[in-house]
């Protein structure tokens, strides 16, 4: 894969099938529709021993709306620009627009929260003590590529 | 809550003492808490930008985060506690607020 950045933004080109496909399932994998999933990326806003019971009904009703609105609009923008890919296979190229900078990190953060959040993801598992094969396994090597892309992304961004 | 204060000619006056929520109110902190997923730059990032830290500053509050679990990042009014969650949930952090002990 290679990837130049201008002012203008990014660009992929000469990307793999198998990086193209995790590109690809990216806005997917963010999703929260899964309980794990949803619980991570919406957070309660007391936990205890501080729990409020009250407080956290309020959140969700009040706050969790915008923020999920928010969330979608970032994964809107991501899959609009995965959808403008042009060219096929090794041929692909991907442009981010610097301005579409902001949605991508927050969208590789999501995936990569969520998919922490499905497989049960520790700091054992991200200090790379996990045993090699399976779901977990295949799901940190996802966590990881898309944190390459985010720091790339993050150190010429503003959030 | 009704004191009685002795006035200077004799007579005694009743003084009503309304004690707002604000008057006692105890700070309120905004935790943020470890999780094995979030980039520890991209943690740092997010407090400059919210808070406006410093990046040293920010830093040193990241790595609290990573090494004992949580960090107060901001203590004050419950409101604002709230909204600084709010921006902090905005970007995925796992942030909490706790009345100050």
């Amino acid at each position: 894969m290679e990837i130049r950045s201008s002012d203008e933004g990014w660009e992929f080109t000469a990307m793999d099938p198998f990086v193209l496909e995790l590109l690809r399932v990216l806005p997917a994998c963010a999703e929260p529709e899964d309980d794990a999933a949803r619980k991570r990326i919406f957070s309660p806003p007391t936990i205890q021993p501080d729990a409020d019971a009250e407080a956290n009904s309020e959140w969700s009703e009040y706050v969790e709306p915008g923020l999920r609105e928010l969330f979608k609009s970032h994964t809107d923008i991501v899959a609009a620009d995965l959808a403008a890919m042009k060219g096929e296979g090794e041929a692909a190229t991907l442009r981010i627009p610097t301005e579409h900078g902001r949605a991508w990190i927050h969208t590789f953060n999501q995936a990569r929260l969520a998919l922490g959040a499905r497989h049960g993801v520790t700091e054992d598992d991200t200090a790379g003590r996990t045993e090699p094969g399976g779901e977990k396994a295949f799901a940190l090597m996802q966590i990881d590529f898309y944190a390459t892309l985010l720091g790339l992304l993050l150190s010429r961004t503003e959030l | 809550m009704k004191p009685v204060l002795a006035a200077a000619g004799g007579d005694v006056l009743t003084e009503e003492q309304t004690v707002t929520e604000d008057a006692l109110d105890i700070p309120w902190n905004v935790v943020v808490h470890n999780d094995p997923i979030n980039l520890m730059d991209y943690v740092t990032k997010v407090f400059m930008k919210i808070f406006g830290f410093s990046r040293t500053k920010a830093e040193i509050h990241m790595l609290e985060v990573h090494e004992k679990g949580r960090s107060i990042v901001w203590s004050g009014t419950r409101e604002r506690a709230e909204f600084y969650v709010q921006q902090l949930h905005s970007h995925l952090l796992l942030a909490t607020i706790a009345k100050a002990r």
